[in-house]
């Protein structure tokens, strides 16, 4: 059926109308979860649309379950409506395939597998987690693309983790990377005897290794995010609190509005309390345990940390439980001084 | 010569968290702290009355106070205003008239919509003993402006310049008429003091006058204003700005003297304060972990000297400080003869400011507070306190402190962080 512009023209009554006559017609691709296995969703979608540009020759429109629609080719003047679509379906070929093989890919690795489509890692995370929301995934541990472990964990004695029958081991005495968990997942120590235990948190790696290096107390396990935590760190956290023998609960950060933040962070989490650790206590490093060391440095805040700071005061003002944050950063704004937790002695953490 | 304070009385656990600030004015001594309240102490007490029976709490604002200043004045028709203005973590600033007679409070509102956006630090009342120059309020920001209002009571607004004019008439007219009938001089007062009765109509509010900006953005942690018409602004990088109140220009600009060159080694000023009539400026300022306290004269401002301690440490060499830790409050006596200084240290000092020489030294220690129930030895953390830095001191003037010797010596009060307000007065008497 062919149409010249001139019918077009007479048939529509108004520029609104002609621009929507004259726009193609898309082969409409709904994107959702159908209560199937997802790499068969995935492969669906993967195959509808193909069969639409290679056979077809007809664009395509993805309807996101959130009501958003990505088109190829795009009728609009931006450019990044193709990216878009491109990213998701790299993704999804990808998750497809590590899905199927039962591997499991990092973020990074997935990113590096194209640079140039990608840009920068942040994207790939988006891109899995709008692809986890289509699905209906309540987590997007189960695309198998996750992040890069980042936590260390030391422990006197053995950590048993088990994840859905699967049982992973921690070894006793040496530093690893935090394993992956899910959220059914549990985390038992292996101990003779019963014996009390002691959990510090470190915010700064090289303390932790410092600390690890010194260690010659037998009962402390310590677990560093390296800055600000990951979720898996914080999930691990949040399964070692089965362990009653842990009994002393401690964290260290920097005595800065960050270190109060990094704090927050593994201590609170409104919204996934899996990810929280209620046990766990604010210990320091306080500015006035390190302004007794004279050896100590002290930097000037800067404008960020400040506006940071005014920031957390509101935030931690509505909750009474953290009133020991709030001491400390009130003192670091009156002091309008901040310092690392390096300068503190190994004995004041043990 | 050495001036002895002792300690009239004291209230440990105060607040439920630091006292970050302390303000005294004639009915009050005022102090604001981290868990959100401000408490007003009733000054004239009796012998046998504590400070706790005597107080008024008033809870301001969830993230905590860090400063607190009042402004209190008997104004034209015997009106007594009471104004404390105190400032949050939040960045905001509150206003409370103050009713001295009943000891109510409540909150006023003297700053617009656009106004209140800003991140507050420091504030500072100037109650001006000019008929022709107005009260001011002054308060900095965290990028380091410095903000000056006008402070009217009436409805009716004094204007300086208007009244600069007219004094300068009025003055030249008596110079002409000296020999000016008696009854023609009477009428025209009548007829001003007619005029100025109508108008009384209290209404206090605040007019921005202007603001003095910062050339980076660099915290203003503190500021003070003269009675000779200057306004200070301390930075935490260690400048000091001194300004014209009337044009808002600087005139004045003046770097920190502490130990330099090493990055740690910074110089944040915590404190500016003007002698009682302007001529001098005080400032405290760090020099690594010590404080030091200068003195600079206001008209060439030039350095004329710092209060220092003498010091058998290895530092001696390096430098000299007025406290073995960071300096925190400054305060001139009513005559402008003495300055207090307190600090980390655990410390209050009394130096002469003539003679630069320390007059008095006041070792607190968490174990003075008077009820036993009250000494607070350890923080929430579990840090000691028995030695607690002293976040504020202020003089008292003679006659404002109730009690025996209060009439004829000057008193000191401070606020401590073991959570404890202390009053203490010169021994003696004259």
């Amino acid at each position: 059926m062919s149409r010249n512009l001139a019918t077009l023209m007479s048939q529509c009554n108004s520029r609104s109308e002609l621009c929507a006559a004259l726009e193609p017609n898309p082969r409409r691709i709904h994107f959702n979860s159908t209560g199937t296995d997802v790499t068969e969703v995935l492969e669906m979608i993967l195959s509808l649309s193909r069969n639409s540009i290679e056979q077809h020759q007809q664009p395509i429109a993805i309807i996101q379950s959130n009501g958003g629609t990505l088109s190829f080719p795009d009728v609009g003047m931006s450019t990044s409506a193709a990216k878009k679509i491109a990213v998701l379906f790299s993704l999804m070929r990808t998750i497809q395939v590590t899905v199927s093989t039962g591997q499991i890919r990092t973020i990074r690795d997935v990113y590096y597998t194209n640079v140039e489509l990608y840009g920068d890692q942040r994207k790939v995370e988006t891109g899995l987690c709008s692809i986890a929301k289509n699905l209906h995934l309540s987590s997007r541990d189960s695309l198998n693309i996750l992040p890069a472990q980042k936590g260390l964990c030391y422990s006197p004695f053995d950590i048993v983790v088990q994840t859905n029958g699967q049982e992973n081991l921690i070894p006793a005495k040496t530093s690893s990377m935090i394993p992956y968990l899910a959220q059914n997942s549990t985390a038992r120590i292996v101990m003779r005897g019963d014996a009390n235990l002691k959990l510090i948190v470190l915010e700064k790696e090289a303390v932790y290794n410092k600390l690890v290096g010194a260690n010659t107390a037998e009962d402390t396990i310590f677990i560093t995010g390296k800055g600000y935590p990951d979720f898996l760190t914080r999930l691990f956290l949040n399964r070692l609190q089965q362990n009653i023998c842990i009994l002393d609960w401690r964290i260290y950060t920097d005595a800065d509005p960050h270190g109060i933040d990094i704090a927050l962070k593994y201590m609170q989490n409104d919204d996934h309390e899996h990810y929280m650790c209620q046990k766990l206590v604010y210990k320091g490093a306080l500015l006035t345990q390190l302004l007794r060391r004279k050896e100590a440095q002290f930097l000037q805040m800067s404008q960020r940390d400040l506006s940071l700071a005014i920031g957390l005061t509101n935030r931690l003002a509505s909750n009474s439980s953290t009133k020991l944050l709030r001491v400390q950063l009130q003192r670091q704004l009156f002091f309008q001084k901040k310092a690392e937790m390096n300068s503190l002695l190994t004995s004041q953490y043990l | 010569m050495s001036n002895i304070f002792i300690s009239t009385t004291n209230c440990g656990k105060a607040h439920e968290a630091d006292i970050f600030s302390v303000a005294v004015c004639v009915p009050y001594t005022i102090t604001g702290s981290g868990d959100g309240s401000i408490k007003l102490w009733k000054n004239k007490l009796l012998d046998n009355e504590v400070p706790r029976d005597y107080h008024i709490s008033k809870f301001v604002h969830k993230t905590g106070i860090h400063h607190v200043d009042v402004f209190h004045s008997v104004e034209k028709g015997g009106h007594e205003i009471c104004i404390i203005s105190c400032v949050a973590f939040s960045g905001d600033i509150f206003f409370y008239e103050v009713d001295v007679k009943n000891g109510t409070l409540s909150s006023i509102d003297l700053l617009t919509a656009k106004e209140k956006k800003k991140s507050y630090w420091a504030v500072k009342w100037f109650k001006s003993d000019d008929q022709i120059v107005c009260h001011r309020f002054a308060a900095t920001d965290v990028k380091g402006n410095t903000y000056v209002w006008r402070f009217h009571p009436f409805t009716k607004e004094l204007d300086e310049e208007e009244a600069q004019t007219e004094k300068l008439k009025r003055e030249a007219r008596l110079k002409r008429n000296r020999f000016q009938s008696l009854d023609e001089k009477i009428a025209e007062e009548t007829s001003e003091e007619r005029e100025s009765q109508e108008d009384l109509i209290l209404e206090p509010h605040l007019a921005l006058q202007g603001e003095i900006a910062a050339t980076e953005p660099v915290f203003a942690t503190c500021l003070d204003i003269s009675p000779n018409g200057l306004i200070a602004t301390g930075f935490a990088n260690g400048t000091i700005v001194v300004s014209q109140v009337s044009t808002l220009r600087p005139i004045h600009s003046f770097e920190g003297f502490g130990i330099q060159g090493i990055e740690q080694n910074s110089n944040t000023v915590r404190d500016v304060k003007f002698s009682p009539m302007g001529t001098l400026l005080a400032v405290a300022n760090d020099s690594g972990s010590y404080g030091c306290v200068t003195l600079y004269e206001t008209e060439f401002g030039e350095r004329v000297g710092s209060f220092s301690v003498p010091t058998h440490s290895t530092q001696s060499s390096i430098g000299t400080f007025a406290h073995n830790g960071w300096v925190f409050g400054l305060s001139f006596n009513s005559t402008g003869e003495f300055l207090a200084t307190c600090g980390y240290d655990s410390k209050v000092r009394v130096w002469d400011v003539k003679s630069r020489e320390r007059v008095s030294t006041i070792n607190i220690s968490a174990n003075d507070v008077e009820n036993e129930q009250e000494i607070m030895l350890e923080d929430e953390s579990g840090d000691s306190l028995k030695y607690p830095p002293v976040f504020g001191v202020k003089f008292i003037a003679k006659g404002i402190r109730g009690g025996m010797g209060s009439d004829s010596n000057e008193g000191l009060c401070c606020v401590c962080m073991d959570r404890s307000v202390r009053w203490f007065r010169e021994a003696g008497g004259s």
